[in-house]
């Protein structure tokens, strides 16, 4: 992190916006194919100035109106919202101004893991609990794809400590706030507030499909994780590991077991091992029958904000933004190869306008346009090509998209009803 | 305007509908006329009358589905409905899709029979011609049999018959009555399933006198005896009555769609299979099955997901496909197989996309109904009642505090230890250790301590010093003084906001992190029992009030904790934090009045489960 954020960022702001930020792919994005005239001209737009100023409810006639706005007013960060019946520059003029669509968006925050993480808190983050972050993106991903049927989802990250998801589909976009809230509370596992230990209690005698293809990824990540977070290496840790089983005499067992080994790992095999012992001697009570399983989802299934994803006039970071304390740029990277992204290296907002003035360099905006090859780039350019690389992403999201969007029917849903 | 005549006509229906049309509505009569050149419509001048306001109530009814642009013709489609209800030889007005073209056609081959009445003295008709372009909905009029083929209903066409102004109330409170039963039972009783709530409730009917509801709900469903026939009607009007009087504000709105939800998935479990099929079929709700190679494909997956099902089941059970959105309670509580958007519901669970079906058209149309409501105020007698009705339920839902004195804020530490709830005790306590409280605390919280009577000033003063013990002044205003001139409105939208009730606490989700919601419910019964030990209830009160929290009874628990901490019970229940702190007040000051609870007691607000309001008095002729 540049330590000098965020004081040079009024500097750099305004050579951003001139020279690099994608307003093309961005409004191209917003417009969806153009299949409704007013979607990009009724979208809110916020503005969040220096000093905290912000600027609600603006909307742009196009791309140009935008763009010449945002590099007049240099923004610290621009919100996207709802798509409303009306131009929200005018909302006060009409009498219905109401929203109707938006994006189904989600927002998985680190800070709502630090009761299972150990290796940092509040805002910070390094590469061992991004690993939460990929399990969550993995799982919700999936989850949105297979159990709702969606596919353009656009997943960036928010430039600090945390991932937004931005899910594009038409059926998504038309959700109204109830089918929202369903949705959001069905992949919120982990509920339950400060004075809840135990957040994840599965109920009945089987898993339901969503919770057992969830369980399938983190099983993979989860001995890695015990072993990076040590969740059970200090006595207190493996405490508040154990105070999830709600068998007294269980715990108990599970505890002595432990208390056998010192790291967190074999620590964690120990447990397994024990409760599978259990099960297949079918000693294990019916209540407690999932319990490895609970404690890996309360430690590992994504945690999520959900009144963001509920809310339809909810505003949201937009993608390519600069994180105005970090300097990093809010961008969008593969879910399908979430692992490989490192929030550490995301460039920042100086190391790419210093790469606008060096010798040789096309600009950011033709980069992207020209597809990029990668292999033809010094070493120096490739930390630039990271970003294109995901501003590619980006862009083959939106023409899948716009695909979809001209040539298949909408995937709107319909009932099966006889009449 | 093509053709102007010159009527006579008979004043015994004059003197029931002649004052339909007053000179307000004329005259925008007269600037729909232009829209609709030829359209047959009767403008009956003149009378202010009795039935005045039953054309109102038609008017929202009839404009439900007509065209809500355009409120003059609802006018003077009312001004028409009723003459040919009460005139048999006009028979079924709206029958036809063609809508109001076919009500003026009828009218007008009726006419003369209606003119040739001799000895009336009769004001004067107008008749117009005109012709409407919009499609009204399809009405029927007809026979009650016709109209009410079934104890059940979806309430998606509004009545068209004309009731008196008695009646018009006694229907308003009967049905206020029953929905307010259905709360408390399922706040109070300690039911299981249905079969329990049922009898419940239909226990509180009887002993409210609200005899044909009890006997609607107990119904087979398709039966046509004329007390049946009535009741439905009773069912059908009171329910759009009180529309009216609950579309005004989103809180009273989310009161009068869950309850009557509720009530809506009581009657519809007591349906015998019979009824049900018949309800699916008079409302066109015929859904078809998977087919028997898809369930043979998915058996493991619905197996796996669905919730409480035995494999033999799966083989038994049919199964249907609808989208997810239609069966969101389900899709919530992840309790069904749920693939590329649609979800697999058993016919165990159907229940869950009929009562979605009825929650959407019911929370559309109470927007509607909302948006229209200034049409309605023009009549005084009629705008009296429902705003009665109004007014009562505004009067406690403490957004102005009725501590007049106001609280200081020197004096929360020790109130909280008195005579706060425990969900707020603990915000407080939370506040105080930790100098912070999450967003959902922060409004819970806040608008509690408003609802006591904090002012703005104080609430500044409060939770600044609390909040820059851990940040600088500069971040807090800039991050959270918002936030507090917000919940008393001087912000954003500019509503001044209700504090919670007890309903939406248990109901708020409440995620990792977040120290609000209700500690019956979201605290562990350990940290629960310890916590309440702390304060200093006794082992055996604790013992009991974790019994209810172990039921799931977060209200009685609550209840009960008033109880053991006040020594005199809650008698009506705990159903809102604040009156949680104005009855402890009251107690404490030794000026609590003996609560009397009658039988039938007739509460109109989740919020004001026992203080008596003068006009609740007066609806309810006590």
């Amino acid at each position: 992190m540049d330590l000098r954020f965020p004081e040079v960022l009024p500097d750099l702001l305004p050579i951003y916006y001139k020279r690099l930020f994608p307003f093309g792919p961005f409004c191209r994005w917003l417009s969806y194919g153009n299949l409704k005239e007013n979607y990009f001209k009724h979208r809110e737009f916020s503005l969040t100035l220096a000093d905290d100023v912000y600027l609600r409810f603006r909307s742009y006639a196009n791309q140009d109106e935008l763009a010449a706005e945002v590099q007049k007013r240099g923004p610290y960060k621009i919100d996207i919202g709802a798509v409303y019946s009306f131009r929200p520059k005018d909302h006060r003029t009409v009498q219905v101004f109401q929203p109707l669509e938006r994006e189904l968006v989600f927002d998985i925050d680190m800070t709502d893991y630090d009761e299972v993480r150990t290796c940092c808190s509040g805002a910070d983050v390094c590469t061992k609990c991004w690993r939460f972050m990929t399990v969550a993106c993995k799982v919700l991903d999936t989850a949105l794809r297979e159990d709702f049927g969606f596919e353009h989802l656009l997943w960036v990250f928010s430039g600090r400590r945390g991932v937004h998801c931005w899910v594009c589909d038409e059926a998504a976009r038309k959700l109204d706030t109830s089918a929202r809230a369903a949705l959001a509370e069905y992949l919120q596992l982990v509920s339950g507030g400060v004075n809840q230990t135990k957040k994840v209690t599965l109920p009945g005698d089987k898993l339901h499909h969503s919770i057992k293809r969830a369980k399938g990824f983190i099983e993979q990540q989860f001995v890695t994780l015990v072993e990076e977070q040590d969740i059970l290496g200090s006595p207190a840790a493996l405490a508040s590991v154990l105070a999830l089983v709600t068998d007294a005499e269980l715990r108990q067992e599970l505890e002595k077991e432990a208390q056998r080994y010192s790291s967190s790992r074999e620590r964690w095999d120990a447990i397994v091992r024990y409760i599978h012992t259990q099960q297949e001697r079918g000693q294990l009570k019916r209540r407690q029958q999932f319990i490895v399983e609970e404690i890996m989802l309360q430690y590992s299934y994504p945690r999520l904000d959900i009144n963001v994803t509920k809310g339809l006039n909810h505003l949201l970071k937009a993608p390519f933004c600069i994180h105005p304390k970090t300097g990093k740029v809010c961008m969008p990277f593969n879910p399908r190869s979430a692992e490989k992204f490192n929030p550490m290296t995301v460039p920042t907002i100086r190391l790419i306008t210093s790469e606008v003035d060096a010798p040789n360099q096309t600009s950011m905006m033709q980069l992207i346009a020209s597809q990029l090859n990668f292999t033809s780039f010094s070493e120096f350019e490739s930390q630039r090509s990271s970003m294109s690389e995901r501003v590619s992403t980006h862009r083959e999201n939106l023409e899948n998209r716009e695909k979809s969007g001209r040539f298949k029917k909408h995937n709107v849903y319909k009932r099966d009803v006889v009449i | 305007m093509s053709r102007w005549g010159r009527h006579v006509f008979p004043s015994k229906i004059a003197t029931l509908h002649a004052s339909f049309v007053l000179a307000g509505a004329m005259a925008r009569a007269f600037v729909f006329l232009a829209c609709f050149p030829s359209l047959t419509i009767y403008v009956l001048p003149g009378i202010v009358g009795e039935s005045k306001r039953c054309l109102d109530v038609a008017t929202y009814c009839v404009g439900d589905m007509v065209d809500y642009a355009v409120p003059s013709l609802w006018l003077c489609l009312c001004a028409i409905l009723p003459l040919t209800e009460t005139n048999p030889g006009v028979g079924c007005p709206l029958q036809d899709t063609t809508g109001a073209t076919v009500v003026v056609r009828l009218l007008s081959s009726h006419f003369d029979e209606l003119v040739s009445i001799p000895g009336r003295v009769a004001p004067e008709v107008y008749v117009m011609e005109l012709t409407r372009r919009r499609k009204v909905a399809k009405v029927t009029s007809g026979s009650l049999v016709d109209l009410y083929p079934h104890d059940l209903q979806l309430y998606s066409v509004p009545p068209t018959c004309n009731i008196s102004l008695a009646e018009f109330e006694s229907f308003a409170l009967d049905r206020l009555k029953v929905l307010r039963v259905i709360e408390q039972v399922s706040i109070k009783e300690q039911v299981k399933n249905f079969e329990d709530k049922k009898n419940a409730v239909l226990a509180e009917l009887k002993k409210s006198g609200l005899k044909s509801f009890a006997k609607l709900i107990m119904g087979s469903g398709t039966g046509c005896s004329d007390a049946e026939l009535q009741a439905r009607k009773q069912d059908h009007i009171s329910h759009f009555i009180l529309r009216l009087a609950y579309c005004r504000s989103d809180e009273l709105r989310r009161w009068f769609l869950s309850k009557e939800l509720e009530l809506f998935r009581l009657r519809f479990h007591c349906l015998t299979p019979e009824g049900i099929r018949s309800f699916l079929h008079i409302n066109n709700l015929d859904y078809s099955p998977i087919s028997a190679e898809m369930k043979a494909s998915l058996k493991d997956k619905l197996y796996e997901s669905t919730f409480m099902l035995s494999p033999t089941q799966v083989e038994t059970l049919e199964f249907y496909r609808v989208p997810f959105t239609e069966v969101s309670d389900l899709v919530r509580a992840r309790k069904i197989y749920l693939s590329q958007g649609y979800a697999f519901i058993p016919n165990t669970e159907f229940i869950s996309v009929l009562s979605s079906i009825f929650r959407e058209n019911l929370s559309h149309a109470l927007s509607l109904t909302a948006r229209r409501l200034p049409d309605l105020e023009d009549d005084e007698r009629l705008f009296r009642i429902l705003k009665g009705l109004h007014h009562t339920y505004t009067g406690e839902d403490y957004i102005v505090s009725k501590n007049k004195a106001g609280v200081h804020v020197e004096e929360i530490d020790s109130l909280s230890q008195k005579s706060f709830p425990l969900c707020m005790r603990h915000l407080h306590q939370h506040l105080r250790a930790n100098h912070h409280l999450k967003h959902g605390g922060r409004l819970q919280y806040g608008l509690f301590l408003k609802g006591i009577g904090l002012s703005l000033e104080n609430a500044m003063r409060f939770w600044r010093a609390e909040f820059t013990r851990m940040m600088d002044v500069d971040k807090f205003e800039k991050e959270y003084a918002y936030n507090i001139r917000y919940n008393y409105g001087k912000e954003g939208k500019r509503t001044n906001y209700t504090p919670y009730s007890c309903l939406k606490i248990i109901m708020e989700n409440v995620g990792a992190g977040d120290s609000h919601g209700c500690p019956f419910k979201h605290t562990d019964l350990s940290t629960l029992k310890q916590k309440l030990l702390g304060y200093g209830i006794p082992v055996a009160g604790v013992q009991q009030v974790a019994d209810y929290v172990e039921r799931g009874h977060y209200q009685i628990a609550c209840g009960k904790y008033f109880e053991l901490s006040h020594g005199m019970p809650a008698e009506a229940g705990i159903n809102h934090p604040n009156q949680y702190f104005e009855l402890s007040q009251k107690v404490l000051s030794g000026s609590a009045p003996t609560i009397k609870t009658e039988p039938g007691n007739l509460l109109l607000h989740p919020a004001m489960s026992f203080v008596s309001h003068p006009c609740c008095n007066t609806l309810l002729g006590a």
